[in-house]
């Protein structure tokens, strides 16, 4: 029975004599005694027959034809690929040489957009620039005439309050010259508070104009107008000015134009002159200013005092005060105040001895 | 049993040596070259295919993807092998590819080696069959065919193929090992098996062989 179970193993071999010579001897062997496993090659026999003979199917119509058609389409993908990937020797320094080009064109507009967007910034941001300019001048112009004034007046008043920048403007934009000190000089000598600004009004609807501009300001002008008590100095100094205003508002931009000048702080001196003539003291010292070549000479009277302010070289000063010994008495009193490069503000302030 | 391998022998076609020819050329792109070889071993393709899946028009299919895959892969042909050989292993690779998606996508109503016995034949539609004129004859002999192919289709891949190709197709041991890249003791082996499968799966069908 073992037996049997190993020739079954063979016998599908010893069909198409694919057995070795030992095995096929073996099975032949036992072939002869063993009805059951000659029945089983008889099976395999047909079984063999059968496959042997399976008819063979036949193509379809036109299938050499389908898959020719398959095979083309398929051809074509292919060579659309190699035109792009192959053969490689060829086109992988074309390839390279495609992008160096790619790149190096990418640089330069990238580069030539750069320069047009500098252009477009060099056109477009100095313009709003030139605005600010345009506005600024102005403010700049008066703001550089009047720094020293409101220096001035900083110095003097010490701790007053510093009016807004813009109602400054607005301010000068308004006297259309640089004020002249907005001293408290009573303050310094102890005497009633007259005046607190020198800021000139110069007519009512100028005032007016202003009012919506800087109410504050133009209020405060407005005010000071009103004053009885400096209206006639104020006059006095508006016609001074009004001759400032064809040369030395002119004289003013002319000078925002150029160079800033360096400001620096100083310790100025106020000039308290007694004297028996306030009038008669005040002309001598005007010419004396005026000899020594004194910019900005203002002139403010009260009641009390006369006061008189310029601008004088560093130089002239201590001549200017030599002068001043032979006119009444005097007495000095140092404050801080801006010396500009080679000019210093000074006070005069004239009393009745 | 000599008349097997002398079958076998004379079904060894004499167009080898031409086949190289044909593929050198179609290597060179020229397409009519390959024409030649679809048209001289598109059946032998069609025949393995569709006795590996049972289904004429999978075979269909399938041998088209084969010559596809072919051509597609020709510059990768070395001649190591006979150009045959090379495109029956493309053929046999792809059938088996698609029994497997055939068995996962559908239930078969296949019969198995060990209940092949209870299985009802399953007409499979191969129009093309070559038929005797008697339709009596062709009756017969349509039905032991179709049991024939549903016992090898209950067979298992591995095994299918080696009977596939020997014994239906009737390449050599030889063939078959470079076919399935397989040594001629596992052929054997599996042929062994495989003929004594369908032997006992036929019994049981048709009843006395």
């Amino acid at each position: 029975m073992k037996e049997c179970e190993q020739i079954e193993n063979k016998l599908p071999l010893y069909l198409d004599d694919s057995l070795s010579g030992f095995d096929k001897k073996a099975v032949e062997e036992h072939l002869k005694s063993c009805p059951g496993c000659t029945k089983n090659l008889a099976q395999l026999k047909k079984m063999h027959a059968l496959t042997n003979n399976l008819a063979e199917v036949e193509p379809p119509a036109w299938f050499k034809q389908k898959i020719m058609v398959s095979v083309r389409e398929e051809a074509e993908k292919k060579s659309w690929l190699r035109k792009l990937f192959y053969p490689l020797k060829i086109k992988i320094p074309v390839q390279i040489f495609a992008t160096i080009c790619i790149a190096v064109l990418a640089a330069y507009v990238y580069r030539s957009g750069e320069d047009r967007m500098k252009e477009v910034a060099t056109s477009y941001v100095p313009s709003p620039a030139i605005e600010v300019q345009k506005e600024k001048l102005p403010e700049r112009k008066l703001k550089t005439s009047t720094d020293e004034d409101v220096q001035k007046e900083q110095s003097i008043k010490r701790q007053e309050r510093i009016l807004p920048a813009k109602g400054m403007v607005r301010e000068k934009d308004f006297a259309a010259v640089p004020s002249p000190p907005a001293a408290d000089f009573n303050e310094q000598s102890g005497g009633a508070p007259a005046t607190r600004s020198v800021m000139i009004p110069e007519k009512a609807d100028k005032v007016e104009s202003y009012k919506a501009v800087d109410s504050a300001v133009t209020a405060e002008a407005t005010d000071r107008y009103e004053r009885p008590q400096i209206a006639k100095s104020e006059m006095m100094a508006e016609n001074r000015l009004e001759k400032k205003k064809e040369t030395g508002v002119g004289d003013v931009v002319m000078k925002t134009a150029r160079i800033p000048q360096v400001q620096t702080m100083v310790k100025s001196s106020i000039i308290s002159l007694r004297v028996a003539d306030r009038d008669k003291a005040m002309i001598e010292i005007e010419k004396l200013l005026e000899k020594y070549e004194a910019k900005d000479i203002i002139r403010q009277k009260t009641p009390n005092k006369t006061i008189l302010t310029a601008r004088l070289k560093n130089q002239k000063i201590d001549a200017v005060k030599d002068h001043l010994k032979t006119i009444g008495r005097i007495e000095f009193k140092d404050i801080s105040t801006n010396s500009f490069e080679n000019e210093t503000a000074i006070f005069i302030e004239i009393l009745n001895d | 049993m000599f008349w097997v391998s002398n079958t076998i022998e004379s079904r060894k076609a004499a167009v080898e040596d031409e086949d190289l020819q044909y593929v050198t050329l179609c290597q060179r792109g020229e397409m009519e070259a390959f024409e030649v070889l679809v048209e001289r071993h598109q059946k032998r393709m069609l025949n393995i295919a569709y006795r590996m899946t049972g289904d004429y028009d999978e075979a269909c299919d399938v041998t088209q993807e084969a010559f596809i895959a072919a051509y597609k892969s020709m510059k990768s042909f070395k001649a190591e092998a006979k150009f045959s050989t090379w495109l029956y292993r493309i053929v046999m690779n792809l059938s088996k590819n698609r029994l497997k998606q055939l068995h996962g996508r559908t239930t078969r109503e296949s019969l198995r080696l060990d209940d092949c016995g209870d299985g009802r034949a399953k007409e499979t539609g191969n129009p093309s069959l070559v038929h005797d004129g008697n339709p009596g004859l062709d009756m017969e002999r349509r039905e032991r065919e179709a049991h024939v192919q549903q016992c090898v289709n209950s067979l298992g891949a591995e095994y299918r193929e080696v009977l596939v190709l020997r014994d239906i197709q009737g390449f050599s041991y030889e063939e078959i090992r470079d076919i399935l890249k397989v040594p001629d003791g596992t052929v054997k082996s599996r042929l062994s098996r495989a003929r004594n499968a369908l032997k006992d799966c036929l019994a049981k069908i048709i009843g006395d062989l």
